[in-house]
């Protein structure tokens, strides 16, 4: 005979397990795993799942369970094929699944391991199947634990944990004493207690472990990926020396900050304005085609600026004051493998008073019914660069539609609105694929090539023509486009104050000329619009960006949280050959790494600093209110969500009463005869077969067994109802009261026999009531 | 050893680290280190759980009125101790006592005792039944233990040289009459052949005929004393059947054998008679039941003998009980010559337990020859020692 397959025997072994005959009879464990199922849902619906699929999945999953448990002895091919298509019908969600999970929206695949979940449960019979459903739950709660973004789904977590290893401690235990004698413990305190000690064992261990588990396995520590930050003054690029590979703003600068003020006050006092004196390699590379030559020409100072300046309104903020960005609230949490500003609105026009935004970002690619793809106009170079993926989850609405990348992102994967327009809304999740920049100075070290720029992030106004002296002296001698800019941007980091009241009020802002030569503090406006205006006055094209800096790292769910008060605006300045390359010359420490910044690793001190504590304190105490978000979503349901709603109660309300029922099933059993104080198996089964016949009685019309009332007395009473089925009864009774009182060895056969005489009971009783209801004719 | 669930947990916990690691989600990377401590407690705890555990199993002697025993099918109650020896509990430990016989419950030899503490003794009791004659020497129990989680198990022998004598099953025999070769002489029931001479008395066993119950020294003694009486030289009962390791083959016709042997020997005995036990290497004469069962019971297939050369070593003028094959033609032969040199022949014929069929009517030869001969099938010993008693002659014991 020919040995089956490899592939057959693995079949199988899966339909073995899967579906084997043998009934999973211990209803706890069933529980148990019911109860993991409506964890998991109850974890959708807390990272925001709407109400009706996950309780609807759940109720669906209940009314499984019940229905093969109730059913379990009916194996038959008709409700085995029901169930089958059932789920292969499911199955044709599959492509929407891989769709949505290809946009970044894993909830979706969870939908429908839940909705595939509660079909299965419907043909639930092996210890094989219920691990299926442990699977499936596990699978469910990782995708939500993606989408978790508050502290506060530590409780869920630490549910989840509890149950599973309920489930895996109680599958020990119902192997250990099945066909076994059983000496259990004296106590069920004793029993509770062993049990709580080795849960808290299990967890310190794992307390233990997660302090010396490694944080970056298969992560981006190599180096590879990480961090992509403005190039910033020398002063503060200590924190970065930390990260392997991780470019160093020092190291690439010539000058240092202090050398730079001498330059400029030396060339000040001693020999004045001079005419800007090219570096080697030309500083012609630098000049943007298009550009207005005649900018670098004009002979202006900082002390004879425009008089009107000085008297004008400040500049219109770049943001309007109205938006929903305000106070110190979490703005959104970005999930990014790369460690960036959070790129928001460009602007390239500068009047004097007010920025102009760039309107030209993104083109529209393809959009689907509920998502559309948007690429980036003039789409960055690739090369060797790696790509990196960010979701960004709203906290808030972002204004006027802006959407937050990184640096040199290709395309985005954005919900769209019932009108078309991006749906960048509180909650909304949208995915940037972006190209990882190198900014390290070798890198961008290519004077001898020659882009075509645009000619207006050239452009200053002629109000600000006195920014060219100032431009030349911080800039004379150096060499190419990526020294003039790191000139400037030392220089105002060295001589110039961050007023750290504005923190993250982008809004407030003075006139460049005011603040250039009051050298008063400024927010991280004025600082970006200076070292804009400064480069292009120094012949390098240049433009403004606002956005975010990176926010706080939260460990658990893996995001960065931005808040409002991490606004921030830095420039952009192009180098030939490499493109735009931000700076960031705000001395603004948490734009450094400096106290209260973020943190690239998510290090274990993180979630034991008491920082993380209060997050997590605070959390938890805004989760009524998370609660009462979930359900003010659910109560303004539109009319498909109101017909999830009613689907959810036609199946819920079955749930709920096979569920009443099986429990108060198990309550009705009534005072349980000792039988485990006696040795030999088999009696607790004569004993049961006994509580069924009681069961058949009563649905005959004999009264339940009082307490007091012995077995045989309780036979009398049934006697007159049962007529010649009687004998049947007094067999059972026998048998049932060996099991529970009889010290002798007792004998297996009489279950047997005990459970012939049940079926003889239950179809002498039905023949009785057959011949009841027939008429007489 | 790690099961494998256990391979399963490991495996995600792997997964999982890795996905922790590249999506920097914490919540994963906290779920993983449950996940390892949940490895690490499994692996550990049975190895704490366990303990010193010594296992002692014990036959629980029978009553005096069962017999002796325990016999093939008889149902064996055995007590099995259990100490823990060491410093910590046992805990939630599964014990295979293996008692190797069949057991009488549904219950498959396991003990699951959640809790033995430190310097504790807990027993048992748990019944088997064998099937077979012998000193079944109990094979080593086992203690696992896979709390809390199942992931691990943790297996340890629990050696105990336990061993227990199954008889081979005694069959009620009755008052034997065994036909002469011209029928004028009879092999006398033993009880009724002893010697009017009363030669002492011993303490009363269970099986003694009250007959002989000696009132006076009962009374002397306040122990109920019965009677002992010389043995005539041709009171013994030769019992022979081959039971070599050359021929018969078929150990259940060497069971056969050995049932019949015992039955009648037993009863022989009981009744103040001798035997004389001929197969194989045994050459045993006894008055003692007990001693008859042990060795029957112990009776193992060795050297090369025949029927022909067993009963050569038998005393003369002994009678003779043979059980022999029908397809054992040598056999058959031997018994017709004593039979017809008027020995007090009675053969036990064992018919259908090989393939072969006899070429000639043994069972017709032998009681042409004089012999008393008895057909006995395959699980018809029952009946064929009953038609021992259903000669001519039966029902002659005093």
């Amino acid at each position: 005979m020919r040995s089956p397959s490899a592939f057959t025997a693995i079949r199988r072994a899966v339909a073995r397990r899967l579906f084997a005959q043998g009934t999973e009879e211990h209803l706890p464990l069933r529980m148990v795993v019911l109860a993991l199922g409506w964890w998991t849902a109850g974890s959708l619906g807390w990272v925001g799942t709407p109400l009706w699929v996950w309780l609807g999945g759940a109720a669906l999953l209940s009314l499984g369970h019940a229905f093969s448990w109730r059913f379990r002895a009916w194996r038959s091919h008709a409700r085995a094929g029901v169930v089958g298509v059932a789920i292969v019908g499911a199955m044709a969600l599959v492509p929407h699944t891989v769709a949505s999970a290809s946009h970044g929206d894993w909830l979706a695949a969870a939908y429908f391991l839940l909705l595939f979940q509660a079909l299965a449960s419907f043909e639930l019979r092996s210890r094989g199947g219920l691990h299926a459903s442990v699977g499936l739950s596990g699978g469910i709660f990782y995708l939500a634990s993606q989408s978790a973004l508050d502290p506060s789904f530590l409780v869920f977590l630490m549910g989840f944990t509890t149950l599973l290893l309920s489930f895996f401690a109680m599958s020990t235990l119902v192997d250990g004493t099945k066909d076994a004698d059983v000496r259990w413990f004296q106590s069920r305190l004793s029993f509770a207690g062993f049990w709580i000690a080795v849960f808290v064992a299990a967890l310190s261990v794992s307390a233990g472990i997660f302090l010396v588990i490694p944080k970056n396995l298969g992560g981006y520590a190599d180096g590879a990926l990480g961090v992509a930050l403005p190039r910033r003054a020398s002063g503060f690029a200590g924190p970065l020396a930390r990260i392997p590979d991780a470019p160093t703003t020092g190291a690439a600068l010539p000058f240092t900050a202090s050398d730079a003020q001498a330059r400029f006050e030396n060339s000040q006092d001693a020999q004045g304005p001079t005419a800007e004196q090219p570096g080697p390699g030309g500083d012609s590379a630098a000049q943007p085609e298009g550009g207005d030559p005649s900018a670098s020409r004009r002979e202006s100072t900082i002390d004879s600026g425009d008089p009107t300046a000085e008297t004008a309104s400040p500049p219109a903020p770049p943001i309007s004051q109205g938006d929903s960005f305000s106070g110190n609230s979490v703005v959104m949490q970005v999930r990014s493998p790369v460690l960036t500003y959070w790129r928001g609105q460009v602007f390239d026009e500068f009047d004097g008073l007010t920025w102009h935004v760039d309107a030209r970002t993104w083109v529209e690619r393809s959009s689907g019914s509920d998502r559309a793809v948007y690429r980036a106009a003039g789409t960055p170079r690739i090369g060797d660069s790696p790509l990196y993926s960010q979701t960004y989850f709203l906290r808030q609405a972002a204004p006027d539609a802006t959407l937050f990348t990184g640096y040199s992102p290709l395309a985005a994967n954005v919900p769209i609105a019932g009108d078309g327009r991006p749906d960048l809304g509180p909650g909304a999740a949208y995915r940037v694929v972006s190209v990882l920049r190198d900014f390290d100075a070798e890198a961008l070290e290519a004077p001898f090539v020659r882009d075509r720029v645009s000619g207006r992030y050239g452009m200053l106004p002629g109000s600000l023509a006195g920014l060219e002296d100032l431009a030349r002296e911080i800039t004379r001698g150096a060499y190419g486009d990526l020294e003039r800019a790191q000139r400037i941007v030392t220089y105002l980091d060295t001589h110039y104050r961050f007023d750290s009241s504005a923190n993250g009020d982008v809004g407030k802002t003075s006139s460049p000329l005011e603040f250039l030569r009051n050298r008063s503090p400024g927010t991280s406006m004025d600082f970006a619009t200076a070292t804009v205006l400064l480069a292009r006055a120094a012949g390098t094209p240049a433009r403004l960006v606002t956005g975010y800096l990176p926010g706080r790292f939260e460990p658990f769910s893996g995001t960065y949280t931005v808040r409002a008060a991490d606004r921030h605006a830095w420039a952009e300045v192009y180098i030939n050959g490499s493109g735009w390359v931000p700076f960031d010359s705000t001395p603004r420490l948490e734009a450094a790494f400096g106290e209260g910044s973020s943190d690239y690793t998510p290090g274990v001190r993180t979630l034991f600093s008491a920082g993380y504590s209060d997050a997590l304190y605070d959390s938890l105490r805004s989760s009524p209110r998370t609660l009462d978000d979930l359900l003010s979503r659910a109560a303004g349901l539109d009319a498909g969500g109101a017909i999830g709603i009613g689907l959810v109660a036609v199946l819920l309300v079955p749930g709920v009463l096979a569920a009443w029922r099986l429990l108060s099933a198990r309550r009705r059993r009534g005072p349980s005869v000792s039988y485990s104080q006696l040795e030999g198996d088999g009696r607790a089964e004569a004993v049961q077969l006994y509580r069924n016949a009681e069961r058949v009685l009563r649905r005959a019309g004999v009264g339940a067994r009082r307490p007091s009332q012995t077995l045989l007395e309780h036979g009398a009473q049934a006697e007159s109802v049962l007529g010649s089925a009687d004998r049947y009864l007094a067999h059972m009774r026998n048998a049932a009261w060996a099991a529970a009182y009889d010290p002798a060895p007792y004998n297996a056969t009489s279950v047997g026999e005990a459970r012939s005489a049940l079926t003889l009971l239950r179809e002498t009783i039905r023949a009785s009531r057959r011949r009841q209801s027939r008429p007489a004719h | 050893m790690i099961r494998p669930r256990g391979i399963a947990l490991i495996v995600l916990a792997i997964v999982l680290l890795v996905l922790a690691g590249s999506t920097r989600v914490g919540w994963l990377l906290l779920f993983d280190a449950v996940l390892w401590g949940t490895v690490v407690t499994s692996a550990v705890t049975p190895w704490l759980s366990t303990g010193s555990l010594d296992m002692r199993r014990r036959p629980l002697p029978r009553d005096h009125h069962v017999g002796p025993g325990p016999m093939e099918g008889d149902a064996v109650e055995f007590e099995i101790r259990l100490r823990n020896r060491g410093m910590l509990p046992c805990m939630f430990v599964t014990v295979r006592y293996n008692l190797a016989g069949e057991p009488m419950e549904r219950a498959r030899q396991r003990l699951f005792a959640t809790w033995i503490g430190r310097q504790k003794i807990i027993s048992i009791t748990s019944s088997v039944r064998y099937g077979q004659r012998g000193l079944h020497r109990l094979p080593a129990g086992r203690v696992e233990s896979s709390i809390p989680f199942g992931l691990f198990r943790r297996s340890r022998r629990l050696a105990d040289p336990a061993e227990v004598l199954v008889l081979p099953k005694v069959y009620p025999v009755p008052p034997l009459s065994m036909r002469g070769a011209a029928g004028e002489r009879h092999l006398r029931p033993v009880a009724a052949r002893v010697s009017e001479q009363s030669a002492g008395s011993r303490d009363f066993a269970p099986g003694d005929t009250w007959r002989h119950i000696h009132w006076r020294n009962s009374a002397r003694t306040a122990m109920p004393q019965t009677r002992e009486f010389e043995r005539l030289p041709d009171d013994t009962l030769a019992i022979a059947f081959v039971a070599g390791e050359e021929w018969p083959k078929s150990d259940d016709a060497l069971e056969h054998s050995v049932r019949v042997a015992a039955s009648v020997g037993d009863s022989i005995c009981r009744s103040g008679g001798s035997v004389l036990l001929l197969a194989g290497q045994l050459r045993e004469e006894t008055s003692d039941p007990h001693r008859l069962l042990n060795r029957l019971a112990l009776l193992e297939r060795s050297g090369a003998d025949s029927l022909d050369s067993l009963l050569g070593a038998r005393p003369p003028f002994s009678d003779v009980l043979a059980i022999v094959e029908d397809i054992d033609e040598e056999g058959i032969e031997t018994l017709i010559r004593l039979a017809q040199s008027r020995t007090p022949v009675t053969a036990v014929v064992l018919r259908g337990f090989r393939s072969e069929r006899p070429s000639g009517d043994p069972v017709g030869d032998l009681r042409r020859s004089g012999a008393h001969a008895v057909e006995c099938p395959p699980g018809g010993i029952a009946e064929a020692l009953a038609s021992l008693g259903s000669g001519p002659h039966a029902g002659n014991t005093p």
